[in-house]
């Protein structure tokens, strides 16, 4: 593994139902997340650190 | 002499008109709306007694001229226009039925895309429904209010009736903690005065919602289990009338113009989890998710709700916070404004 190699952070839905209620209509890109799945996310965007506080989704 | 009527005998049926019943039966600004109702939708609204008449007084377009030649106003010089103006319909309900708070859940966004037995969304950025006179396109998007009166040919019929704002609210030290809508009904349609016997459908008199706030169980703000004393939302999306049709100056139909809106307040218990919210939601203006109630039968969620303000209460009882909050779609709009489920 190279010395720049950083570890990719996985996320899921804490509860995919709730979340498909909340933001699944608004964006194609969160079909994953509301099937429980786990998806490379960026930390640095305003609403999955929206997500993170809140404990919307929670680290795999 | 005519019997004296006590504020108790008048009763309240609310429905929402069938807009594409045929014919323009249903369409917005038919008057037979109440005989032409979506199925299973008439309740007896046990609205607080005594309850309100239609407000009436701006029905009227007035003014009073003061005339050259003349110092004192005569009867020429009021001007009184009955049909141009508008009416209004204000409630206070303990809600009781449920397909009653479900209708109204409906009325204030008709061009919802939910299923209203398991949960109402309203989402980010709201369509607003075309209220063209006789429109009849297959949404329906009025209500009707029939005040039945004990004199009986004095019942109120208000059709084409747009609900402009939606209150909900519930707290530990009244009704019980139980869930208590208020609003108002807007027509630029003159009521009907006459002898209206339409009554509700079947088994829609009945008492069959309780829930309140010793219902909610999953209560949650920010990701935190809280509290909470009292919570209340608001939910405003206004109509106006416009221009007239016809002889008697009623309205060419109406336009939500305005901002489709909600606001709230939640009261939560101080404690450590709690007091660091000053800080961490607050001044860091990060939204906050805010959910009360039990996941399923009663429940508000506001998933980007806004804070705006910090209202301390150091009261004997116990340290609480009133935070208000205004509801927003997030990030770009990612996020519905709120899901509210009342079944």
């Amino acid at each position: 593994m190279g010395k720049n190699s950083k570890k990719v952070k996985k996320f899921k839905a804490n509860n995919p139902k709730v979340f498909a209620e909340w933001y699944g209509a608004n964006a194609p890109s969160y079909d994953d997340l509301c099937a429980g799945k786990a998806v490379e996310l960026d930390e640095k965007n305003s609403m999955v650190k929206h997500w993170i506080d809140n404990k919307i989704i929670v680290e795999e | 002499m005519a019997r004296a009527f006590s504020g108790r005998e008048y009763t309240c049926i609310f429905g929402i008109a069938d807009n594409n019943a045929g014919s323009q039966a249903g369409a917005v600004g038919a008057a037979t709306q109440d005989e032409n109702a979506v199925s299973g939708s008439k309740v007896l609204l046990r609205v607080d007694a005594p309850m309100n008449d239609i407000d009436f007084s701006a029905g009227y377009n007035r003014a009073e001229i003061a005339r050259a030649g003349s110092t004192a106003l005569r009867h020429q010089d009021v001007v009184n226009h009955y049909g141009s103006g508008m009416w209004t319909w204000d409630f206070d309900y303990l809600v009781d039925n449920e397909k009653a708070i479900q209708n109204m859940l409906e009325l204030m966004h008709p061009e919802h895309s939910s299923t209203i037995g398991t949960s109402m969304v309203y989402p980010a950025n709201p369509t607003p429904s075309a209220y063209g006179h006789l429109d009849d396109a297959d949404k329906n998007k009025c209500g009707f209010i029939i005040l039945q009166n004990p004199d009986t040919d004095q019942d109120r019929y208000m059709h084409s009736a747009i609900l402009q704002n939606l209150d909900f609210s519930m707290d530990a030290g009244t009704d019980g903690g139980r869930l208590r809508a208020s609003g108002q009904f807007m027509s630029g349609y003159k009521p009907i005065i006459e002898s209206n016997s339409e009554t509700f459908d079947t088994n829609q008199n009945k008492s069959d919602y309780a829930k309140g706030l010793f219902d909610c169980t999953t209560t949650s703000f920010g990701g935190s289990s809280v509290t909470v004393r009292s919570f209340s939302l608001s939910i405003s999306n206004p109509a106006n009338r416009i221009g007239f049709q016809g002889s008697s100056g009623e309205t060419d139909g109406y336009v939500r113009g305005g901002t489709f809106g909600i606001t709230g307040s939640i009261t939560m218990k101080i404690d450590d989890t709690t007091n660091a919210f000053l800080v961490s939601k607050w001044q860091t203006n990060t939204n906050v998710a805010i959910q009360v109630g039990n996941g399923s039968t009663i429940d508000f969620s506001i998933p980007e709700a806004n804070i705006s303000g910090w209202n301390m209460d150091m009261a004997d009882e116990g340290v609480f916070v009133e935070v208000p909050f205004t509801a927003t779609s997030g990030t770009d709009a990612g996020a519905n404004l709120a899901v509210i489920k009342l079944t």
